[in-house]
């Protein structure tokens, strides 16, 4: 099958509009970032990615942060996108989404859709895991957005400190009236590896999915782990229900991640080695021609090469690749299987 | 910092190999048997936000373009 290369029409763009956020959650991979608050995309720097991005006809953006709702030109990017048709999901904590005043403002914008990043069930653990007390907002801020008509997610972050609690957790959301979550594995990134023990990991999550799904509270799941590590009963359930997702935008060649002074990231976790520089482009033309470029196409190559040689021969290798690159800045395939 | 310190650091060494890899699981989940309507073709996960007309594909990695001509459906 042909590799797909960076083409009009196809992938998914990121704008991370600033670094500073208010809260600072102990998995965070933006934490080598300091949460510098001099790091902030300019008001003229988002409209230049956006024009890039519609050209490209990519229709969809994800501003991200640090915390974007907390950028001064927040509502003015996100009309800026509405005038070119172009929807903006906000990754967001959700803190700032609880003045009355703002709230009303987003549920203005019909291309904004807010994607509520839960980070715990209880307001001890939020300020364990968040250092901010504000469990009792963010549900507020939930059943606000239930009893809204704006379309928005919500999401979870499942790392080994609260894999155990998942089944309560879950059974948590459901009782605030969250019909599904989407949930993901915690990125281990440069200085903070946050699953540190793969194996027991796996066997917590099958464990605790499995009391998940008695639940009525739905979830879609993204894995990042390779698949040969999982029980195959469990993988093909997930597969049959059609809730698992797997590889993702850098392995699929199709993301588009702009960095606060717009230099270009392979992925969002990886801010400390751009791949483009602000300076080496104009606009989209310039840029693709980039993306294509034999230099560009061979660091992913490099990047994505197999943690083994048993991918080669495996059944899942198109929908695996390997697993998630960060994995494999700290952990060995030979010490998993 | 250059992208190669920290490919050179990977435990992943074994030949890059030039496929296509795509999502395991494609169609999107309907949030409600009720709606029957929607048509989003999207190679995406996350479920279909079944709203009149408003369907939505909220997965932050898919490039889909939902147009679910949806009836929506009853609590």
């Amino acid at each position: 099958m042909e590799n797909k290369r960076f083409a009009k029409g196809y992938g998914i763009s990121w704008l991370t509009l600033n670094r500073e956020c208010n809260m600072r959650c102990k998995w965070c991979y933006g934490c080598s970032s300091g949460y510098d608050t001099k790091k902030s995309m300019t008001f003229e720097d988002a409209k230049k990615c956006i024009d890039i991005v519609s050209d490209m006809e990519i229709k969809k953006i994800n501003l991200i942060g640090g915390e974007p709702t907390m950028h001064p030109n927040f509502f003015d990017i996100i009309d800026y996108a509405a005038e070119k048709k172009i929807s903006c999901n906000v990754v967001t904590n959700g803190l700032k989404l609880v003045d009355e005043t703002f709230f009303n403002e987003l549920l203005k914008r019909p291309n904004a859709f807010p994607s509520i990043s839960i980070k715990s069930d209880s307001k001890e653990s939020y300020i364990s895991d968040t250092g901010v007390n504000c469990w009792d907002r963010i549900v507020g801020l939930i059943k606000k957005l239930l009893k809204s008509n704006k379309t928005f997610g919500c999401t979870y972050v499942i790392s080994n400190e609260n894999v155990n609690k998942l089944y309560k957790t879950m059974k948590t959301f459901q009782e605030l009236g969250l019909k599904n979550v989407g949930l993901s594995f915690c990125y281990s990134c440069p200085g903070n590896v946050m699953i540190y023990d793969v194996k027991q990991y796996v066997k917590d999550i099958e464990t605790q999915l499995k009391m998940v799904d008695q639940l009525s509270i739905k979830y879609n799941i993204h894995f990042t782990l390779p698949v040969c590590l999982w029980d195959k009963e469990f993988i093909d359930n997930l597969r049959k229900r059609k809730i698992i997702s797997t590889v993702c935008q850098l392995q699929q060649k199709s993301g588009l991640i702009f960095d606060t002074n717009l230099d270009i990231l392979v992925c969002n976790t990886l801010y400390d080695y751009p791949i483009v520089k602000a300076e080496e482009y104009n606009d989209a033309k310039t840029l693709t021609k980039l993306l294509n470029s034999d230099k560009i196409m061979n660091v992913y190559k490099d990047l994505l090469r197999l943690p083994s040689k048993k991918c080669t021969t495996c059944e899942y290798l198109e929908n695996c690749g390997g697993g998630c690159v960060l994995t494999w800045q700290y952990l060995k395939l030979d010490d998993l299987i | 910092m250059s992208i190669y310190e920290f490919i050179n650091t990977s435990t992943a060494t074994f030949d890059f190999v030039d496929i296509a890899v795509s999502n395991l699981k494609s169609k999107i989940l309907k949030s409600d048997d009720n709606c029957n309507d929607c048509d989003c073709d999207c190679d995406c996960q996350s479920r279909c936000d079944c709203q009149p007309n408003d369907c939505d594909c909220m997965n932050t990695e898919c490039n889909c373009d939902c147009d679910c001509d949806c009836k929506g459906y009853d609590d």
